[in-house]
């Protein structure tokens, strides 16, 4: 990557990481919890859409525990109940209402709220102002009359519209027993001829048993808006998290093929699991709204959930991101993000904001790896890099949304650049796998030409012409080896793969001309070898070469040794050869021959074989690592 | 003459030697035989040898630098290899001759013949000559040789530069090797002859031949005569 490139997003993840900053502050002040002691946990955002540009507001409820019937009326006087002011929102032709202060105090009994609303006359604009802390119900739309009420209240109710009960979610009851908790979120239509203009009475008769959050009192969201605008609405609210969540399952089912079936790549199976993390924790959101009978008393469990999928989330992206980067210590890498991940969960009582703190944790820990990956120049770290970046400001923009769809098309273009790289990976390892082959069919007419080649053959038959003179017996059986030895030689040269015992065969067989040619008695022998291993053929006989080219052999009985181990899967084949290293061992003929070596190792076991050489007790010796998988077995 | 086999299969040096006693018979002083190129130039520091019978592909040593280390030696060298395709190389640094294995009775004493008839030549000229500098081996471009003079058993080569190198063989060897264009005009002098512009005789029955660079170079009585007669 060019430097300038690089200085560039260098300075784009500074912006970033300072804006985060600025925005981690911003949202302390704006959504200061009330009074702490009174409060640990609450499900406040879910409820309430985050507050901007609030304009001060007269309106507020009038509130009593307690029960009687005649609080419904709308001329029953409640100027004696205490005062809770709520904060508006007004849209064009909508009104979202919630209340100021945490205010309605959960598990105790009965409570009565009143809400006086104005219906201003279009006809006649108000003769007389309307009463102190009433409604004023928003105007007409063209989109329909405004005739619909939204209430998400985590309690069992009853609303009546000037003392006629329109509604009743589950069952009210002076104690817990008796209660029954209706669902989350409701939406009432008030028919026309109970609007008309005028003053009129809301009352709601509510108890709140099987509020199971930590905290004592909670907040609540209603709003106000045409009725079938508000079905629409509402429904459209469970697009995006269905979306979402099917298609995460979607990439989750993906990843879980190609892992098994095409290729075991630990990045796969992370990628996977994340995948099924996002899909779960869109589903648990889409919940609300795919099951919307569930009664109120699931809301605490089920943002739980939705916490730790988020919690789990953060730890799998950085993870995911460590194994696709080939990170050494990941461990570490982990343990220093499993602290923000922790201590997010006490940074707040609000659900979303740990999610958003566990997100937020998890991009700066990808960020950080992405930048150690740029710097060690990992291939398209760069690419990752920007993409987080981008996150980052995304989730700063959304701030408490999970419906911000900029997380998840994040993520998945995450996930379909891992597939890439993934299908990339594949092609280059097919296209090696070719070259192997094709190197290693012109290696075994190389080595074919150098068995054949001058310098042994023509040796050969010097030695063999001195022989014939001076001891013909000896000169037949010269000459019968060696026929032997080039019989096996293009026999085995043929093969992918020859037992053992056949390597060995022709191994002795070239040892034996040898040995008339210089007068020597040369050995191979073996120990505790499994005779029926598949070995490339020439594999030993390239080595004794060697030998014999690089290596001073002693006169007299030299002895090759070949040993073979198998611990753990792998096998472990030992072969020395003694004498030493003559002091211009260069690549002649062992160059090509090693080459050969290695070519048909690659071939018959990719990628899980070693070979290492090195000098050993006055001598050489070479140590061939192969690894027994189900491809090298078969 | 002194010969030293440089052979490392026990067998073909037993072969070479045995043949060279049958080829030489008296005329062999001596024949040595060593395993490998350290043995052998230990062998060369304590005495030295009229010829050298090289095999190139000895175990694991780099036959290049074998080659040219032989071809600045003050001996003549006979590369007797497996692999052909060094012939034209070895020939290019200056060997006389290049014997293939397996070999005959017959090729090898053509081979030596080479070393015995005083008319011989290399069976092809060299294009190089080897010369020992510092510890290294320089080769020098034939083309680049105008004469060479005989400094008791070594041999100055004078360059058209007007450098003079030193080389290990003497005249008479340097003369095998040389193309035919460079003849010996002088007991000291071996000239390329088309760097010859006139013949001169001077009184008292001096002869000279005159360079293309001005140089004036003695020619022997006998061998004007010769020259002047096959060259006009």
């Amino acid at each position: 990557m060019s430097a300038p490139l690089q200085r560039l997003t260098l300075i784009l993840l500074v912006a970033v990481l300072g804006l985060s900053g600025l925005g981690a502050q911003a949202e302390r002040t704006t959504s200061a919890p009330q009074p702490a002691a009174r409060i640990d946990r609450s499900p406040q955002s879910e409820l309430n859409p985050p507050p901007t540009r609030l304009a001060e507001t007269e309106v507020f409820l009038r509130t009593q525990p307690g029960d009687d019937p005649a609080w419904s009326h709308p001329d029953f006087d409640d100027r004696s109940w205490p005062i809770e002011p709520l904060r508006r929102r007004p849209f064009i032709g909508a009104m979202a209402l919630h209340s100021k202060n945490y205010f309605i105090p959960s598990r105790a009994g009965i409570r009565w709220l009143r809400l006086a609303i104005f219906i201003p006359d279009p006809a006649h604009p108000a003769l007389s102002p309307p009463p102190e802390g009433s409604l004023i119900w928003p105007q007409e739309q063209p989109d329909g009359p405004v005739n619909g009420l939204y209430m998400a209240l985590p309690m069992a109710y009853e609303v009546f519209w000037d003392g006629q009960r329109l509604l009743r979610s589950g069952v009210v009851s002076a104690d817990r027993d008796g209660e029954v908790a209706g669902p989350l979120d409701q939406a009432l239509l008030i028919p026309d001829r109970l609007r008309s203009p005028g003053l009129h009475q809301l009352a709601l008769r509510l108890s709140t048993w099987r509020y199971n959050f930590p905290a004592t009192s909670f907040d609540y969201n209603l709003s106000i808006r045409n009725y079938t605008q508000l079905l629409i609405y509402e429904n459209q609210r469970a697009l995006f998290p269905v979306v979402a969540s099917v298609t995460a399952f979607f990439f989750a089912l993906v990843c879980g093929i190609l892992f098994t079936w095409v290729e075991r790549r630990r990045p796969l199976l992370i990628c996977g699991l994340l995948s099924l993390s996002i899909a779960v924790f869109y589903l648990l959101v889409a919940l609300r709204w795919l099951l919307p009978e569930l009664p109120y008393s699931w809301f605490f469990p089920r943002l739980v959930a939705a916490t730790v999928m988020m919690t789990l989330i953060g730890l799998l992206m950085p993870w995911l991101l460590l194994e696709f980067f080939l990170v050494p210590h990941k461990r570490r890498w982990i343990l220093a993000l499993s602290v923000p991940l922790v201590a997010a969960w006490f940074s707040s009582p609000i659900y979303e904001i740990i999610s958003l703190w566990s997100y937020r944790a998890a991009i700066a820990t990808s960020i950080l790896i992405s930048a150690w990956a740029m710097w060690k120049r990992r291939p398209w770290a760069w690419v990752v890099l920007a993409g987080l970046a981008l996150c980052l400001v995304s989730v700063q923009t959304a701030r408490r949304s999970f419906l911000d769809p900029t997380f998840f098309f994040a993520f998945n273009g995450l996930v379909l650049f891992l597939l890439l790289r993934l299908g990339f990976d594949l092609r280059d390892d097919r296209r090696q796998s070719q070259r192997a082959k094709l190197t290693a069919a012109r290696l075994e007419i190389e080595l074919l030409k150098k068995n054949l080649q001058p310098h042994f053959l023509l040796n050969t038959l010097t030695a063999l012409m001195e022989v014939i003179e001076q001891s013909p017996a000896t000169a037949v059986r010269l000459i019968d080896d060696l026929a032997g030895e080039f019989r096996l030689f293009t026999a085995l040269s043929a093969e992918r793969t020859v037992p053992l015992a056949q390597e060995l065969e022709l191994c002795r067989a070239h040892l034996r001309v040898v040995g008339v040619r210089s007068g020597a008695v040369y050995r191979l022998e073996t120990q505790d070898v499994d005779l029926s291993l598949q070995v490339p053929p020439g594999l030993l006989l390239t080595l004794i070469e060697n030998a014999f080219s690089h290596q001073r052999l002693t006169q007299n009985n030299t002895t090759f040794v070949l040993r073979e181990h198998l611990a753990h899967g792998r096998r472990k084949l030992e072969f020395f050869s003694p004498g030493e290293i003559a002091e211009h061992a260069t690549r002649l003929g062992g160059g090509t021959g090693l080459r050969y070596v290695k070519a048909r190792l690659e071939e018959s076991f990719p990628g899980h074989w070693s070979l290492e050489q090195g000098p050993f007790q006055q001598g050489w010796r070479t140590v061939i690592l192969i690894e027994e998988t189900e491809k090298t077995l078969s | 003459m002194k010969l030293l086999i440089v052979e490392d299969e026990p067998l073909i040096a037993g072969r070479m030697e045995r043949f060279c006693r049958s080829i030489l018979g008296d005329h062999l002083e001596s024949v040595r035989i060593a395993t490998g190129f350290m043995q052998a130039s230990a062998t060369l520091a304590e005495q030295p040898i009229d010829a050298l019978l090289l095999d190139l592909n000895l175990a694991g040593a780099d036959g290049m630098n074998l080659l040219q280390s032989a071809a600045a030696g003050a001996f003549h060298t006979i590369i007797i290899s497996a692999n052909v395709d060094r012939a034209v190389d070895a020939f290019a640094h200056g060997v006389l001759d290049f014997v293939p294995k397996p070999f005959t009775q017959e090729r090898l004493a053509q081979a030596l013949q080479r070393l015995t008839d005083r008319e011989a030549r290399a069976a092809y000229a060299a294009r190089y000559l080897a010369v020992r500098k510092h510890g290294r081996i320089e080769l020098v471009p034939i083309d680049s040789v105008l004469y060479a003079r005989g400094a008791g058993a070594y041999s100055e080569l004078v360059l058209d530069s007007g450098k003079v190198e030193l080389h290990d063989k003497s005249l008479e060897k340097l003369q095998a090797v040389l193309p035919p264009i460079f003849e010996r005009i002088h007991k000291s002098y071996l000239v390329r002859m088309n760097h010859v512009t006139a013949f001169r005789a001077q009184e008292g029955s001096h002869y000279e031949v005159e360079l293309k660079n001005g140089e004036r170079l003695p020619v022997g009585r006998t061998r004007y005569k010769e020259l002047r007669d096959r060259l006009g």
